[in-house]
């Protein structure tokens, strides 16, 4: 183990529901999502059809 | 209120509206919101300060919405954007927000619709405005995308004209960048065989306006701002639908967390997943926990706890990893699993 995180993997069989999730540094809120609309999120589509700025600069 | 920083003003209103306007010049833009807090006679005045992808000489739908809990929002799209825009650019919380009558803020000022601002550096500052509209209720997300399609093909507000000829082929549309806080990579899909398996659905089942629904066999991953000392806590709010301790059951909801290094591969700190507990430990359903070596090897953390997790129920689960003292914990609503107190053992390191 490198003793650096940077990536958060979730694997899902069945059906689950996921709300929010959320990543602190030291208790400092880092990185969240609330699947909400004023994050982009839209209803209906893939999670993967979203993309950041950074990835339409690439 | 859509005014221009100083430089600038096009639309000015009290409460939300929607309208369309276009500028000949590209600028900043202040959404102000008049309102009085909970208690109090006083009115307050607040700004949302926002930049919009304007063009100028293009026709831009613009919304301004403020709910009834006080969010205040600003949605916008060109009219040549594809797609089912327009989607919001950005919000704030109206700390006590309470309304107020609209005649009694129409008594101390008019509404005024396409102001008109010289701008000294470049003489610009016109903006023409149509279909200017205000509404007493919250528009919902799909009022206003039925409003922007009715207007971009030209057709009134009122119009009862079907939407369905409008629509975008499916899959040929430009969803909106995600500004979700802090994430330095869009959401990726690196297991399953059906993207679709995790959308994003509406309320519902969702403790909130949305919520992905993985519906099928998925694996997805994400990136953050790379941590290497101190505490990394992840938190998810997540539902399982089904939970059995039926091995291998078809229909079993199983979710499982992974943290790593994106650098070094197969480097997993952690990875837990529930349900299933084997029958030969109680049969109860519960996370469990695995710790990975950075050699891909398996080294069992916490075997099990004893929390129930049940169908159809939320939980806020947590993981929390110590860089100092390689350890880990994990938490459920709230509260640390104890795993000496619980099980007579300590958790393993990582």
């Amino acid at each position: 183990m490198t003793g650096e995180i940077d990536t958060l993997r979730i694997s899902s069989t069945g059906w689950n529901w996921i709300d929010s999730i959320r990543v602190y540094d030291n208790g400092r809120l880092i990185a969240k999502t609330d699947f909400t609309a004023v994050e982009g999120y839209l209803p209906g589509h893939s999670l993967f059809s979203f993309t950041t700025a950074d990835d339409r600069q690439k | 209120m859509l005014g221009g920083g100083g430089e600038k003003s096009a639309i000015r209103h009290i409460g939300g509206a929607l309208g369309w306007y276009n500028p000949d010049d590209i600028s900043r833009y202040y959404f102000t919101t008049v309102y009085q807090r909970r208690g109090s006679e006083t009115r307050n005045r607040v700004s949302l300060d926002t930049t919009l992808s304007t063009r100028p000489k293009v026709w831009h739908h613009v919304v301004q919405r403020v709910d009834g809990q006080g969010n205040h929002f600003v949605w916008h799209a060109a009219r040549d954007s594809a797609g089912r825009a327009p989607h919001p650019v950005d919000t704030q919380v109206l700390s006590g927000f309470e309304g107020m009558p609209l005649a009694n803020e129409l008594a101390r000022k008019p509404i005024i619709f396409g102001y008109y601002e010289k701008k000294e550096a470049t003489g610009r500052g016109a903006i023409s405005t149509d279909e200017v509209a205000l509404w007493n209720r919250a528009l919902s997300a799909a009022d206003i995308q039925k409003l922007f399609l009715l207007g971009r093909e030209g057709h009134g507000i009122t119009s009862t004209v079907s939407l369905e000829k409008f629509l975008p082929p499916p899959g040929s549309e430009t969803l909106p960048q995600l500004r979700d806080l802090g994430w330095t990579s869009a959401w990726m899909m690196v297991g399953g065989r059906n993207r679709n398996h995790a959308t994003l659905q509406r309320q519902g089942e969702s403790t909130a306006e949305m919520a992905i629904a993985a519906t099928g066999p998925i694996t997805m991953e994400r990136k953050f701002p790379r941590v290497s000392s101190g505490t990394l806590k992840v938190e998810c709010r997540i539902r399982p639908r089904h939970v059995t301790v039926e091995v291998n059951s078809p229909g079993a909801s199983v979710m499982k967390m992974y943290l790593r290094d994106s650098r070094h591969e197969g480097s997993w700190a952690m990875r837990w997943h529930y349900p299933w507990a084997w029958p030969l430990i109680g049969g109860n359903t519960v996370p469990r926990f695995y710790v990975i070596d950075g050699a891909g090897n398996k080294r069992k953390g916490l075997e099990s706890t004893d929390i129930l997790m049940e169908s159809r129920t939320w939980y806020t689960v947590a993981a929390v990893l110590s860089f100092r003292n390689k350890t880990w914990e994990f938490w459920v609503d709230g509260k640390q699993f104890d795993a000496q107190v619980n099980l007579g053992r300590s958790q393993m390191k990582w």
